[in-house]
């Protein structure tokens, strides 16, 4: 085998497990995202309307995936319950890095006093599980869909900042941007033109890592009866709801579970994808 | 993942489960006593799973049944109710009341001491009421206590302005008419942190905040307790409870309504129920709009679906009620059903034909309504308002979701709001909410109109707020005269709430408790008293 062929055979393994991730995550994600967006029109039900006849049914061709305890269709509640998931977790990860990028890009460019200050700032959370604290703000403002948003965004935006603040300070001493400071550019355009750029695939990647952090801790906010408050559903609030029922009509918790297992999955496999693409030298084998 | 990664992942794992399930089985055997049998009690630890005395051990204050059930274990009262609800003598042997039934003299019991031996005397029942009279659990229904003197050392007299038929049973009451030792509270003015030296069939040994307390048989009681050692862990999960019972690591415990229907078809554990008078309602705020308007109060008194939430929020257990609060087989009991339509349709257009009467008409297009005329609301304010319900009672927040689907009905939004249990009923007798889920238990019919309808009642003063001269004194005088009369005079009070909706009772639960079936001879009590605990015992 020539030297040119091997070089072949070793490309040729990471390009087929990105197909296949591409593939599989894309799928996951976008049957999920179909089944939120359309689901409760081509269902046809009220997710809260109750229908005292038809408590606990199992799946049917009336109730695909069957009812609650209140006769509420599942399906519908599912599909308007993963809106509200992925609303709260879009929302709360785009809270955390319009939060963390800059302070971020300003204490690991800056150092000296803001760095200090930022990140005792920081350790602060660190010694608190980001649950908890999410926990804690829920505690102070109540249960309520903002709230969890809120919560969520605020608890992870620490670790962001850290993150980001460690990428600054390893690109801010780099030849290119001694280069852009000699030839006299300013520490805003040196921020803009040389270092978010470099930054870019660790912020998509950590983006998309944190989305599905953010799902899941959506949803054990929802177990806990402090995310989404009944009777409107999110998939967090749906398992705690389930949770009563686990032993007589298992299926309801089921339901409840695995789209939050599929969608973290799908993330969690779009991230691996972006992080391929986006840092070959970092990729998987 | 490589595959060494894998395997490595797979090895902690497995070696995880299994110290996890070592340590599981190394802690307390269920089975194993904490010591010798004694005067042929079961050793126990009897396990239960209860809440937490959130209102702490002073029963001049604490009226809620989480702090009440475990006093009424360390305090006992001069009467009780037995397993059947009748009046049996409790510290006090025998009673007799004067001709004009204004003068009860009270003997006690031979012998009768503390917990740390010290006697029982009268003048420790006086110490006690003199307190619970300026108490803020008993002080209403106290109102007519004129004096309380020791006759001697076992004989007590209570003088009351005017007779009072209910007082035996009013000097029963769980917890609240808990006769204290006067040296031992005196002496100690955090006596109520930990009350040591008590009157009741169990002694508190041990108490750890958020977690749980202990209770060790009273040797000095005068019926001797089945059980030497109670075990309480503070649980506010009930739809844990079940579980727990089926693993072995409780022995008693509430159950929620779903897994009592299906534990009661496997048949592994004992799942009995109480059938105590305990009313499910709905509390308003009546003194501001919308619900100062009675046609308001009948509007959601038609269009709430009974049957169905007794279906669906308590599986089928309890009862309905159309307009009582009675049961049927209460004494003073007279079907009402002045809320009770031919059909769904019907009690909708009587509800919503009161909300125009009312000013809450619907706007075109249909939605919810809002204000047209309403004294006191800005025209077009909408007619929606914030439910709040106890957030560790499953049973409520289907209610409260049921209530919402219901009222949306007629246009009327409501929107559940589920709440800190500890804060809940403190923020109920602040008059926080427009309207509230509520449930409360009472001994008997008597029971349940001084207590909760007339001036001086703790849940009057909590959630009905009432103050009307004329039921006061309807509800006196069912006191003062023979049964037959007050039978009638109660059946007018039936009438009277049914119309006026001072709260809006909608049917009533029945507790479901689960047993393991080391569990013997115990059934749940009619009120919060321990009478019928202290006949359990446990099988090896």
């Amino acid at each position: 085998m020539s030297a040119v062929a091997v070089a072949a055979a070793t490309t040729a393994g990471p390009r087929v497990k990105r197909g296949w991730k591409i593939w599989v995550g894309g799928a996951l994600l976008g049957i999920l995202a179909l089944f939120m967006l359309v689901g409760p029109l081509i269902s046809g039900y009220d997710p809260n309307a109750t229908d005292l006849e038809a408590r606990f049914a199992g799946p049917s061709a009336q109730h695909w995936l069957g009812t609650d305890d209140l006769g509420r269709d599942l399906f519908t509640r599912m599909a308007v319950g993963g809106r509200m998931t992925m609303l709260i977790a879009l929302g709360a990860v785009a809270l955390a890095s319009a939060i963390a990028i800059p302070l971020g890009l300003l204490t690991g460019y800056l150092g000296g006093w803001v760095d200090l200050a930022v990140m005792r700032v920081v350790d602060l959370f660190f010694a608190i599980p980001t649950l908890l604290v999410a926990i804690g703000i829920v505690g102070l403002f109540g249960p309520s869909f903002s709230t969890t948003l809120l919560a969520l965004g605020l608890a992870f935006w620490p670790f962001y900042a850290r993150l980001v603040r460690s990428a600054v300070v390893g690109v801010r001493d780099l030849a290119y941007t001694d280069a852009a400071r000699v030839i006299g550019a300013g520490p805003w355009r040196i921020i803009r033109k040389e270092i978010v750029p470099a930054l870019l695939p660790l912020l998509i990647v950590q983006t998309t890592v944190l989305l599905g952090f953010a799902v899941l801790d959506e949803a054990g906010l929802g177990f806990l009866g402090l995310g989404v408050q009944p009777p409107d559903p999110s998939w967090g609030a749906l398992l705690a709801q389930s949770r009563g029922f686990v032993l007589s009509h298992p299926w309801i918790g089921v339901i409840a579970g695995v789209p939050i297992l599929l969608v973290v999955l799908g993330i969690n496999i779009m991230a691996d994808v972006l992080r391929d693409r986006l840092d070959p030298q970092g990729a998987s084998t | 993942m490589s595959k060494r990664q894998f395997r490595v992942l797979a090895a902690g794992l497995v070696a995880a489960v299994v110290l996890a399930a070592c340590g599981g089985g190394s802690t307390d055997d269920p089975a194993a006593g904490d010591g010798g049998d004694d005067g042929g009690q079961s050793a126990g630890p009897l396990r239960m799973l209860g809440v937490e005395p959130t209102q702490g051990f002073d029963p001049a204050t604490a009226f809620a049944d989480a702090s009440r059930v475990p006093m009424a274990m360390i305090y006992e009262t001069l009467t009780e109710r037995d397993g059947d609800g009748e009046i049996v003598g409790a510290l006090a042997e025998s009673w007799e009341i004067s001709e004009d039934g204004t003068v009860y003299t009270f003997t006690l019991r031979d012998g009768i001491a503390f917990s740390d031996g010290s006697p029982i005397t009268a003048a420790d029942v006086v110490f006690s009421f003199e307190r619970a009279k300026d108490g803020e659990a008993l002080s209403g229904q106290l109102g007519t206590l004129t004096s309380v003197e020791a006759v001697d050392d076992t004989t007590v007299r209570f003088t009351l302005a005017g007779p009072m038929s209910t007082f035996p049973a009013l000097v029963g009451r769980p917890a609240n008419a808990a006769i204290l030792s006067e040296a031992a509270v005196t002496a100690d003015p955090d006596y109520f942190t930990m009350p040591t030296v008590t009157s009741g069939p169990w002694s508190l040994s041990e108490y750890t905040p958020k977690s749980q307390m202990t209770f060790t048989a009273n040797e000095h009681y005068f019926r001797p307790p089945g059980i030497a050692t109670i075990q309480v862990s503070f649980n506010n999960d009930p739809t844990a409870n079940a579980a727990a019972l089926e693993s072995g690591s409780a022995d008693v415990a509430s159950v929620a309504y779903s897994d009592a229907e299906r534990l009661k078809a496997e048949g592994t554990l004992q799942i009995i129920q109480s059938d105590q008078l305990a009313p499910l309602f709905w509390g308003w705020d009546r003194t501001k709009a919308p619900f100062d308007n009675k046609d308001v109060r009948q509007a959601v008194a038609w269009a709430v679906d009974r049957e169905g939430k007794q279906e669906a929020c308590w599986f089928g257990t309890g009862g309905v009620t159309y307009g009582n609060i009675l049961r049927p087989w209460d004494a003073a009991y007279e079907e009402i059903n002045t809320y009770r339509a031919d059909s769904r349709e019907d009690a909708l257009a009587e509800a919503a034909s009161l909300l125009d009467e009312a000013g809450w008409v619907e706007p075109d297009g249909g939605g919810t309504r809002v204000a047209d005329g309403v004294d006191g609301v800005e025209d077009g304010t909408p007619l929606a308002f914030e439910v709040p319900y106890e957030g560790n009672w499953p049973a409520a927040e289907c209610h409260v979701q049921l209530l919402q689907q219901n009222l949306q009905e007629v246009g009327i939004e409501v929107t559940p709001r589920k709440y800190d249990p500890a804060a809940y009923w403190g923020d109920v007798g602040n008059g926080l909410f427009t309207m509230y889920h509520g449930g409360a238990g009472a001994a008997d019919s008597m029971d349940l109109y001084t207590n909760w309808f007339a001036s001086g009642g703790s849940l009057t003063a909590l959630t009905t707020h009432l103050a009307d001269p004329e039921i006061d004194a309807k509800v006196t005088e069912a006191q003062q005269v023979d049964e037959a009369t007050s039978i009638e005079l109660i059946k007018e009070l039936e009438q009277w709430q049914a119309d006026e909706l001072p709260m809006l009772v909608v049917g009533y639960q029945w507790p479901q408790v689960g047993m393991t079936q080391r569990v013997q001879n115990y059934k749940p009590g009619v009120d919060a008293d321990s009478y019928t605990l202290v006949d359990a015992t446990l099988s090896e």
